[in-house]
């Protein structure tokens, strides 16, 4: 039973990992009908941004601050610089492209991904090598009952589970969420209403790429370890949890991941020899939703407009 | 008219851009100038390793060619295989069309070996390995040209097993090994020493490379009963130490042992505190004050040795013996000299078997003890003053 | 005149193989540095005088037979100029494997709009099976080419099938977790050699002439690899003649029309799912071939040849070439493959400088280097 438990728990954990990722790109499809591929590899400048955070930090000699102190700084300004800089790729790389077919948007979102993911790998000191993330949260353990949990997983949950809470209210209970919820219907009578698109847009990149530096830098605590590619893979696993719970649908991406990060963990535990297969179940699943039911478990089917 | 002038100023600019650059073409061959080969991993993720075994053969080089009593001058080739078998091969190609070249010492990932041991056969170039433990690469198909001064993993794991088993008592074991060519390799020598001397084997799960979560496959092992003592882990460093640090945060108390994929600092930097205890079969132990390390320092060579670094220094050397004996110029000979040279060198006395294998390799038992790879010997848990875990 | 213009037209041309050729033998980074750089600057000149262009599009258009077989000449003869590096034989003969890749891609991207990621899928299906059937069953290699195509078309098949249904950014996102997939499949399964793949491929032997030994000419030795090369340019010079009849028939016309519009096209009676499940067989089944090939020409096969880098590659090569432009696509297999051969010091940025140069010319020139020509009817 105990073990059944932990299973779950971890299960859970997973989940919120990749819920986390999942909410930005259900946000960046319902918003603008684009699907950024390399949202991915923008939470892992987050983490890695982390790392270099806390080098700074330990070097300017501030290792006497408490630790929350340490683990709220890195947080901060990491989820700020990565929505920032998430927000200026949108410029440079999406917003050339709003007119142009669907294809190259996409194409163009790969190559991203792919530049972002090699300059990572090439310029950053042993790159190619995964990197140790700091230990920011408190690392104690405590019993409930027969399970034994840690604080430090237990927050990342708390904060994973607050930051989708805080973006639902924001797209649903907002006068900014009402903007782009009405760009994502119909942008031209979005702006002929008065709404600027196009720094709406920006917003929603800005939001979007601040909540997956905040993904990075917790997946980084979760993982103890970061590589320059988890963003290629995290970034597909994000983008199918998102469509095997129904693209633009909030609860819908929070569906998936749990979808996802269930089949993920206990496939490895139970599945004998099931382990290294484990992404393949995962994508064999996605690849059934996306050909049967396009539209999610909770999507609504979106009708072909001539 | 006009246009086909302008043509003409054109074209006569491009030849001349040509000629401009066929000058710095020419190069002469110096008289008993003879090229070693290195190629291993300079890019990618081995590329620290593969970066100290070249600054290695570099600095044997260096030293040979500051010797009185050798004819010849050398030159080390150095080309990257990036731990990716084409590129292997088109490094190997590259050597081996040079007719200067004599033989070459190469690789760390065995996929890359077993894919270029066909093309150095093919030219008839001497080739040692200096990593890369596949027992295929050497006997499969025994080609006379494939030598490798780093043991194999079969013997690596005898090793490990022997120690476990028979001189800590631990028959119980759990295995979690990577879908690598190396961590398969790991696997089926750890099944055959263990079936060796009859230990049981509790569990066997494959993981991803690249794969960061493995509480589940932790958590199902915890949940064994009756469990195992060892928790078995063959593959390469990063993974390795996640799995103890897992291993740490499920509380569990298994001792937790390797092979010399985890022989890295990178294992002590990554696990930090939860590396304490880890047990390993590790590389050759070479000493601080030896005069290997005193002149690598000298040299100011960027990158660390790694644990690959002394291999390809012995290698270079006992090619550059094999050279003195017979000379450089008939491959053959010296394909069978190499073959049948006993050297003394960094690593002890390295003698090769029929398949080309060198019979000790320098292993000795390591335990992680204060975030560092200590010898066992010496160290506090072999001195009783730490309890060893498993018990 | 006439005749001048022909001698200059000519000269034109010895002069770019020339030039191709110094670039290719050339050591120091300098000289090939200066040979591209004389290459690059002969196209510009054409670009900015279009009195160039017309001339050299007269020229050709009126020698045509004589400039393709000087052509061909220049290449059958390479070898022979390259009898002392193998080397140089064996990355042209890489060149012209990709080559066969992006052909078949530009079916897809090119001409009917489907971004399809899934070439490392398609090749390793390919190589795969000429490696197992060589290994285990021994089938001889002129055997297992064309039936290593017909694996990969059926997968292909497979594929695209339900592919029909789903729309752009989702089709692109199965055919990346399809290439994942199958990495992961060949990486795992102990019937495909798991990560130490398959190796003791053996050479493929024409009549009593085995490929792994090397060509003798009229005394003259030719390396091994000129055998692989030889048989690539035939094969690539067959794709594109598949290319060309594709293009100047109801396929091509039809691929182009889901291109354009697709609702339009199925209006006019044109069968997508048809059309679109054939792009896909069509393009791996000259995948699997050019795995084939590759099996053969390693003789040791693993899955880290057959990631989603591969799939990256071939992408940016059709791109950069010009999509639906199968001579572009031909030139830049050859520039995307040898110049990060020739440019050692760059291997490593290779991926890097592929994405950003994907980016620029998506930018700059979505319609690829050499943009294709309207299509002419009648």
């Amino acid at each position: 039973m105990t073990e059944l438990l932990e299973q779950i728990f971890f299960a859970l954990m997973l989940s919120s990992t990749y819920a986390l990722i999942s909410v930005g790109f259900t946000l960046f499809f319902g918003a603008i009908n684009i699907v950024h591929f390399s949202h991915g590899d923008v939470a892992m400048l987050g983490a890695f941004c982390g790392i270099i955070l806390y080098g700074i930090l330990g070097l300017a000699g501030l290792g006497s601050m408490p630790l929350w102190m340490v683990a709220l700084i890195i947080i901060v300004v990491s989820s700020l610089a990565i929505g920032f800089v998430g927000t200026f790729f949108e410029r440079m790389v999406i917003k050339p492209f709003r007119r142009s077919p669907l294809l190259m948007v996409l194409v163009a979102t790969i190559a991203l991904g792919i530049v972002i993911r090699e300059t990572v790998r090439l310029f950053y000191p042993q790159g190619s090598n995964p990197q140790v993330f700091p230990r920011i949260l408190p690392q104690t353990a405590f019993r409930l009952g027969s399970l034994q949990l840690r604080v430090d997983h237990l927050i990342i949950l708390l904060i994973s589970v607050l930051l989708i809470v805080v973006m639902f209210l924001f797209i649903n209970r907002t006068r900014a969420g009402l903007a782009i919820r009405a760009i994502s219907q119909d942008m031209e009578a979005a702006n002929l209403m008065g709404i600027n698109s196009d720094i709406m847009i920006a917003t929603t990149f800005l939001i979007g790429s601040i909540l997956a530096g905040l993904a990075g830098v917790l997946i980084g605590s979760y993982q103890t370890v970061v590589r320059f590619d988890i963003g290629l893979m995290g970034g597909i696993k994000g983008f199918s949890a998102a469509v095997v719970g129904g693209l633009g649908s909030f609860y819908g991406a929070i569906a998936g991941s749990l979808v996802l990060g269930f089949v993920e963990s206990l496939v490895s535990a139970y599945v004998p020899g099931g382990a290294p297969y484990k992404d393949v179940f995962a994508f064999v699943i996605v690849i059934f939703f996306l050909v049967f039911k396009p539209s999610g478990i909770l999507g609504k089917a979106a009708p072909v407009k001539i | 008219m006009k246009g086909v002038r302008g043509f003409a100023i054109g074209l006569f600019l491009v030849v001349w851009t040509l000629l401009f650059c066929l000058s710095p073409v020419a190069f002469s061959a110096e008289k008993n100038l003879v090229k070693l080969g290195f190629i291993g991993p300079l890019t990618g993720p081995n590329a620290a390793v593969g970066l100290g075994a070249r600054n290695s053969a570099d600095l044997a080089v260096r030293q040979a060619n500051e010797r009185t009593d050798l004819p010849y001058r050398f030159e080390l080739v150095v080309l990257d295989d990036a731990s990716d078998p084409t590129t292997g091969v088109a490094a190997a190609t590259k050597l081996c069309s040079d007719p200067l070249v004599a033989a070459a010492t190469t690789h760390f990932n065995s996929p890359v070996g077993l894919a270029t041991i066909h093309v150095f056969h093919r030219y008839g170039v001497p080739q040692m390995f200096w990593g890369g433990i596949h027992p295929d690469i050497t006997n499969k198909h025994n080609y006379l040209e494939v030598t490798r001064i780093c043991p194999n993993t079969l013997v690596e794991h005898d090793n490990l097993v022997n120690f476990v088993v028979q001189k800590l008592g631990y028959k119980d074991w759990s295995i979690i090994y990577d879908m690598t060519s190396y961590g398969k390799s790991c696997l089926d020598a750890v099944k055959r020493s263990l079936n060796k001397v009859g230990a049981k084997i509790h569990s066997e799960d494959g993981i991803a490379v690249g794969a960061t979560d493995f509480r589940p496959i932790l958590s199902k092992i915890k949940a064994l009963k009756p469990g195992p003592q060892v928790i078995y882990y063959g593959g390469v460093v990063t993974e390795a130490a996640l799995i103890k640090i897992q291993m740490t945060e499920l509380g569990m108390k298994h001792l937790y042992t390797g092979v010399t994929g985890m022989d890295s600092e990178t294992f002590n930097a990554t696990a930090k505190e939860a590396a304490e205890g880890t047990l390993i079969i590790g590389k050759a132990h070479i000493d601080e004050t030896s005069p290997f390390v005193k002149a690598y320092k000298a040299a100011g060579y960027k990158e660390y040795y790694e644990a690959t670094g002394p291999y390809a220094y012995d290698a270079v050397n006992l090619i550059i013996e094999a050279i003195k004996k017979v000379g450089p110029e008939d491959k053959k000979k010296l394909a069978k000299a190499i073959r049948e040279m006993e050297y003394h060198g960094i690593l002890g006395v390295t003698k090769f078997d029929e398949f080309g294998q060198t019979l000790s390799g320098g292993l000795n038992v390591k335990v992680s003890q204060d975030k560092k790879w200590v010898l066992w010997e010496g160290s506090d848990y072999q001195k009783g003053k730490r309890p060893i875990p498993g018990k | 005149m006439k005749v001048l213009e022909a001698i200059a037209f000519f000269g034109v041309e010895i002069i770019f193989f020339l030039l191709v050729f110094l670039f290719l033998v050339f050591e120091k980074t300098l000289s090939i540095f200066g040979a591209l750089a004389a290459l690059v600057a002969l196209s510009l000149l054409v670009g900015r005088y279009p009195v160039l262009h017309q001339f050299l599009r007269r020229g050709f258009s009126t020698y045509k037979i004589p400039s393709i077989l000087l052509g061909l000449l220049f290449i059958l003869v390479l070898p022979i100029l390259l009898k002392e590096r193998p080397y140089h034989i064996f990355i042209l003969f890489n060149a012209g494997l990709f080559a066969l890749l992006a052909l078949g891609l530009n079916w897809q991207i090119g001409s009917t709009n489907i971004v399809n990621f899934a070439t490392g899928a398609s090749f390793a299906t390919g190589a795969y099976t000429a490696a197992l059937l060589a290994v285990h069953l021994e089938w001889p290699f002129w055997v297992l080419l064309p039936i290593s195509g017909l694996a990969a078309a059926t997968v292909g098949f497979i594929l695209g099938l339900p592919c029909m249904k789903t729309k752009t950014y989702y089709l692109s996102l199965v055919t990346m977790a399809f290439t994942i997939i199958v990495y992961l499949i060949l990486n795992n399964l102990d019937f495909t050699g798991g990560p130490d793949g398959i190796s003791g491929i053996p050479f493929p032997s024409l009549g009593f002439h085995s490929f792994g030994s090397p060509i003798r000419l009229w005394g003259l030795e030719i390396p091994f690899q000129a055998n692989f090369y030889y048989l690539v340019v035939v094969l690539v010079a067959i794709t594109f003649l598949v290319d060309q009849r594709f293009r100047y028939s109801r396929i091509g016309l039809a691929w182009n029309a889901i291109r354009n519009d697709e609702i339009a096209a199925s209006c006019q009676g044109i069968d997508i799912l048809y059309y679109k499940v054939l792009s896909f067989s069509a393009n791996f089944f000259f995948d699997g071939i050019s795995g084939a090939l590759f099996a053969f020409s390693m003789g040791h096969i693993s899955p880290e040849s057959f990631s989603f880098n591969v799939s990256v590659t071939v992408v940016a090569i059709v791109i950069v070439g010009g999509l639906d432009n199968p001579v572009g696509v031909l030139l830049g297999s050859f520039l995307m493959i040898i110049i990060p051969e020739k440019f050692q010091v760059f291997q490593d940025y290779r991926m890097l400088i592929f994405g950003l140069i994907i980016l620029l010319m998506l930018r700059l020139r979505p319609k690829g280097l050499f943009p294709p020509s309207v299509r002419t009817y009648g």
